[in-house]
């Protein structure tokens, strides 16, 4: 028996909330951007599931495409990372609190 | 699925796991033949007839090898990261078509487990999971000379996958599909290293370097860090990264053999249950040729490694995709 | 049979991405994201998505996990409390934290049900789509984002080096140099 769009969405669903999960509660930065990770790789087997479903291929397109961005984006964002461990010395993110009014 | 299909294939899997585990105990063997008489020296010899019982002996010796786990390492990551250097080099058989088909008992069987569409693909995903296995071990030792080791090797793997990536995209432009049988096929006109030799030389070198072998194998190499990432491993952990070390040296040979020296193609008319013969002499001379540089030149200092693989081997590979595209246009 | 191998790797995913939240050592979390990486690579074989498949080994579990680990390792070699020191916050913030996920789960659960109302085609089954038709997609359709996606991945590389670099140096300016 083939397996239904929906339960694919649901997987879908289930990992991208425990993703945000991660994100609202851990204060490690580089777990924080682990889960970020989780939701983006979520919402891509949204996308390919809907798009077979469909016949279409653009699914697996935009798929490829959210790759490569990110790709790019974990690139800068570690960048960023160490930049900031470097200047603060921590990766809690409650300590980087410079900005709070 | 029928339960011949299951039969038939627990039986190659079998019989391919085996094959190459002995295949690659023998291979150590012979490289260290080889590389005596280049050294002018003869290497073992005392062991068994001509020293071939000595695989078996150090096999026995490793086994029986207390496993020293260091105190400060990471105990968990320390027992795990052989086994992510040693499964991608066997899993990479999974793939690989020694030959066309034989009939025996009446059914006609292909010589590969399996004919996936993206064969190569799955190699090379395979070959990016072998990195892990380098550095979580240099990690995991709790040593400096050892997380040095892993690093580099990492770094250098990496860099030269790149290279390796872009030549086969080359080769699949020119065969038109993913799949290593229809690779094969696709040379039987002529064999692709006649129509892509830059393609071919850079593949051999930055498998080289993809593999860590010399000159490419500075970290581990004795003088320079101790043994690199593998130095605090002992017994049978240590046993799998040389095994996995030698069976990616014949997962990368297979692959130049099928991607361009014609995979099982015969020069001149044979029976056909010649053809796995021919594939494996065509590997056993490239793993050879492979030994021979080994025996013969220095290695390469870090940055040297670092700046070939990304200045030279890189840039090259492009040339060689702009020049194959152009002729695969140009001729259609 | 497919809906058997679905639960499994439906479990073994869900059970990973438990793993990344819940350890409090970043490096085994990062360890079993790869895991959930995997196991998202075999769901998009079951979709008929050989080469993302491949391409989802390669580049996400290959190389971003790689990059995420020796950060990891780098960070957590001079930090040694690479875990927060008080472990999953108590009070008013996670009742908020857990009621807002728990809707958002809620929420794409029941658009998933939905779906099963309308009736459409499984999408694990057929043949494995061709490479070929994604080549053409990707080229004709989407060359424009492509074109982009090229760009954006070399102000990604450029950008990543000038914020590691120290000022005034060269090569010895990146973090590599400076840590092994």
């Amino acid at each position: 028996m083939p397996v239904p769009l929906a339960y694919f969405q649901i997987l879908a669903g289930v990992l991208f909330g425990i993703g945000v999960m991660g994100v609202l509660f851990r204060r490690n930065i580089l777990v924080i951007f682990m889960c970020v990770e989780l939701m983006l790789n979520a919402a891509n087997i949204s996308l390919v599931a809907f798009g077979r479903a469909l016949g279409s291929m653009d699914g697996q397109v935009v798929v490829l495409f959210a790759l490569a961005v990110a790709a790019a984006e974990v690139a800068v964002g570690l960048a960023i990372i160490i930049d900031l461990f470097r200047k603060r010395g921590t990766v809690d993110v409650n300590e980087v609190n410079l900005l709070r009014g | 699925m029928t339960l011949d299909f299951w039969i038939e294939a627990v039986v190659k899997v079998i019989l391919v796991f085996i094959v190459v585990l002995t295949a690659v105990a023998y291979m150590v063997l012979l490289e260290r033949r080889v590389l005596a008489h280049i050294q002018s020296r003869i290497g073992p010899n005392r062991v068994g007839p001509q020293g071939l019982l000595q695989p078996a002996a150090d096999a026995v010796k490793l086994m029986t090898k207390e496993t020293v786990i260091p105190e400060a390492a990471s105990r968990r990551i320390f027992l795990m990261a052989p086994v992510f250097t040693m499964v991608p080099a066997l899993a990479a058989f999974a793939v690989i078509p020694f030959g066309d088909s034989i009939t025996l008992f009446g059914r006609v069987i292909q010589l590969h487990i399996a004919d996936v569409n993206i064969a190569v693909l799955y190699i090379l995903a395979w070959s990016s999971i072998g990195v892990y296995g380098i550095f979580l071990g240099g990690w995991a030792s709790n040593n400096k000379y050892a997380l040095m080791g892993g690093l580099r090797s990492s770094a250098q793997m990496i860099s030269y996958e790149l290279t390796i990536g872009l030549v086969v995209v080359a080769v699949v432009l020119q065969s038109g599909s993913f799949s290593l049988v229809d690779t094969v096929t696709a040379q039987k006109p002529l064999w692709f290293v006649v129509t892509q030799p830059l393609g071919f030389v850079l593949f051999v070198i930055a498998s080289m370097a993809e593999i860590n072998r010399t000159p490419f194998d500075l970290p581990e190499a004795e003088t320079e860090l101790v043994a690199g990432y593998h130095t605090e491993y002992s017994g049978m952990r240590f046993a799998m990264y040389f095994l996995g070390e030698y069976a990616n040296l014949m997962t990368v040979t297979a692959l130049a053999t099928l991607l361009f020296l014609g995979g099982w193609h015969m020069p001149f008319p044979s029976p056909a249950w010649m053809a796995p013969l021919w594939f494996v002499g065509k590997m056993m001379a490239l793993i050879l040729f492979m030994m021979w540089t080994r025996g013969t030149l220095p290695r390469f200092r870090f940055d040297q490694l670092m700046v070939f693989g990304w200045k030279v081997l890189l840039p090259l590979s492009l040339v060689n995709i702009l020049v194959t595209a152009s002729i695969v246009v140009v001729r259609s | 049979m497919a809906l058997a191998g679905f639960l499994l790797l439906a479990v073994l995913a869900v059970a990973g991405a438990l793993g990344v939240v819940l350890q409090r050592n970043a490096l085994y979390g990062a360890l079993t994201l790869v895991g959930v990486f995997a196991t998202t690579a075999i769901l998009y074989l079951m979709l008929s998505a050989p080469f993302l498949a491949a391409v989802q080994v390669m580049v996400y579990a290959g190389a971003i996990m790689v990059l995420f680990i020796f950060v990891i390792m780098l960070l957590s070699l001079r930090y040694e409390e690479s875990g927060e020191s008080e472990g999953v916050p108590r009070g008013a913030k996670r009742n908020l934290a857990v009621a807002l996920s728990s809707i958002l789960v809620a929420l794409l659960v029941l658009l998933g049900t939905g779906l099963v109302l309308t009736g459409r085609p499984g999408p694990s089954e057929g043949n494995m789509a061709s490479i070929r038709d994604l080549g053409l997609t990707l080229y004709q359709k989407y060359a424009f984002p492509f074109e982009l996606a090229s760009v954006l991945l070399l102000v990604a590389i450029v950008g990543a080096v000038a914020l590691t670099r120290r000022h005034g140096r060269g090569f010895e300016g990146s973090v590599a140099r400076e840590d092994t």
